[in-house]
């Protein structure tokens, strides 16, 4: 009965964690562009945020217990600057979209406690990472000895709610991701309806239905679906309201290389986004750079502090394109990437759902300036994801069967906003 | 009047009914409550890797070990040989903290070993038992240590 406990008060952290330092209240002193926004903004704003800070901090020798303490400390004093604006917007008038929040979260976590096995790269990757930082280790310590080449932020955030829990229970540790899976959700869900949250409801339990993999248990793919989902969220912000771009965009462009080696490359496509659809000189130019170093400082530590020959898992090297790709192998190749793609269709069926929004929003609004960022971004991943088994050196079937699926839910969420374009154009009502 | 909005209420209750029925259905909502009131997480570490040395990963067998040391002696060298029809199964060692890998395989854990069918693997991983003695050891498994 102890767990329950601790499981609602680990849930209670996230919601106190997400609710802070940027809120309605707050954002009157900050920017004009962060007042009156939906709650759901709030929450993806400040968990990109604590993620930044988390970031941030792990390659410092500071302990998980003192960051967490200071974190909490600071946003309960300003909880007590806000207390009774918090609770007439947070309970009365966002109680029901709160309501089932809390009860769809409480819901994954129960699931994840009661399963506690963990994948193939869960145990033999992220774990070992998690297990340092947990027992006090650092970034530049006993963290990255085993598997450098692999990023750390996951695992960071794992040992630090872990650390940071009632019981100390490694799985508490991991509910964060299915959090920011469930806030990702409402954030697409968000887009179709405002008010009624029995709709919004529904979505998101479609979209738990389409999404929820319980064999990723431990897996870092769920924090790259959400953070482009966010990215998404903020792009369909900006065509829906014709406004400028969020700017807290660029913390999911900062924070996607430090969660899996493929999120360099869809930090980069997203940033080539960012810069053909950001207006303004300043930011356009700005952004992307800020970008960029974070890759190169990530890329000089793979170099030359760790001393890795890349960036990534494996090395590609000039024989691999050129020597052994004929026609007939190449063909094969594309024919076999093809095959397990479809098969993975039948893993994921939100894969199926994107199909079908792809082909629906290009027969009905003839490539719109509207969907042009997510149709880039969907071309950029293709070429993405062809490139990488095409130029594997490991077996191919093996490469496809155990990643093709994972990759590609890990950029799904993104398409579901063309179904909201196409539904703010009238094609139909919800 | 009263009647319709009742009629409203009532509908709106129902409608969130059933997709809550939906939504628990396919995350096992009520399954998870029922088995989380009565196993505590150690049951649960149990029965996902394992009980004494029952497959896949005897869990219980690694732990009885692992806890009878101190701290600083937790240098294991862990061979599963179990293995499922389409994959070999990941070693379990991030699931007991501080565990580190014993690479002069000094003090040896041999799970799923059975010396008429693993010959060929045992001699894979550069494993002579003849230089090891049995400490403990479960049907299948057992703890060796390297003989000085």
């Amino acid at each position: 009965m102890i767990e329950y406990l601790a499981i609602s008060l680990q849930l209670v952290i996230f919601v106190f964690l997400s609710f802070f330092p940027i809120n309605n209240f707050t954002a009157s002193y900050l920017s004009k562009s962060l007042q009156k926004l939906n709650l759901i903004n709030y929450f993806v704003i400040n968990n990109l945020f604590l993620m930044t800070v988390l970031l941030i901090v792990s390659f410092t020798k500071l302990k998980i217990e003192y960051v967490f303490y200071i974190i909490i400390l600071t946003y309960f004093i300003l909880l007590l600057i806000c207390l009774k604006d918090f609770s007439k917007y947070f309970v009365l008038v966002n109680l029901p979209i709160v309501g089932i929040f809390l009860i769809i979260n409480f819901a994954l976590f129960v699931d994840i406690a009661r399963d506690l096995h963990l994948a193939w790269d869960s145990l033999t990757l992220w774990k070992i990472k998690a297990n340092s930082f947990y027992l006090g280790g650092n970034y530049f310590g006993s963290v990255t000895d085993l598997h450098p080449q692999y990023p750390h932020l996951g695992s960071y955030i794992w040992a630090f709610f872990w650390k940071n829990s009632f019981l100390e229970f490694e799985y508490l540790g991991r509910l964060f991701s299915s959090y920011l899976h469930v806030l990702s959700l409402f954030a697409i869900s968000s887009c179709f309806v405002n008010k009624n949250y029995l709709i919004n409801f529904l979505i998101v339990t479609l979209l738990i239905i389409f999404t929820y993999d319980p064999t990723l248990r431990g897996y870092q793919d769920i924090y790259i679906f959400s953070l482009i989902a966010f990215f998404g969220f903020f792009i369909y912000q900006k065509i829906k309201s014709d406004t400028e771009i969020n700017d807290f965009i660029i913390l999911i462009l900062i924070i996607l290389p430090w969660i899996k080696n493929e999120g360099v490359f869809y930090s980069i496509f997203l940033t080539i986004i960012y810069f053909i659809f950001q207006k303004q000189l300043i930011k356009r130019c700005l952004f992307p750079l800020i970008v960029f170093l974070g890759i190169l400082f990530q890329f000089y530590l793979n170099l030359f502090y760790f001393d890795l020959n890349g960036l990534f898992q494996f090395e590609v090297s000039p024989s691999n394109i050129l020597d052994d790709q004929s026609f007939f192998t190449l063909f094969s190749k594309i024919w076999n990437i093809l095959f397990y793609t479809m098969h993975a269709f039948f893993k994921n069926p939100i894969l199926i759902i994107d199909l079908l929004i792809i082909v629906a929003c290009i027969y009905f609004t003839k490539l719109h300036k509207d969907n042009l960022p997510f149709l880039t971004f969907l071309v950029l991943n293709i070429f993405f994801i062809v490139g990488i088994y095409v130029l594997t050196p490991y077996d191919l079937k093996w490469h496809l069967q155990s990643s093709v699926d994972r990759l590609l839910l890990q950029t799904s969420g993104m398409y579901i906003y063309l179904l909201a374009l196409l539904k703010d154009k009238k094609f139909f009502d919800i | 009047m009263n009647l319709k909005n009742s009629i409203l209420k009532f509908k709106k209750i129902l409608l969130f009914g059933i997709i809550f029925l939906l939504f628990s259905t396919h995350v096992n909502f009520f399954k998870s409550i029922y088995l989380l009131s009565f196993r505590g997480y150690e049951e649960r570490m149990l029965r996902t890797y394992g009980w004494g040395c029952d497959v896949p990963n005897a869990y219980q067998f690694i732990k009885n070990i692992i806890e009878s040391v101190p701290d600083e002696e937790k240098n294991f060298y862990i061979h599963n040989f179990h293995t499922t029809i389409r994959y070999w199964l990941p070693p379990i060692d991030s699931i007991f903290l501080g565990l580190k890998t014993d690479e002069t395989k000094k003090k040896l854990i041999l799970l799923h070993y059975y010396k008429e069918h693993h010959g060929v693997e045992i001699e894979k991983i550069n494993v002579d038992l003849r230089e090891y003695t049995k400490i403990t050891s479960a049907q299948g498994c057992a703890y060796f240590v390297k003989n000085d």
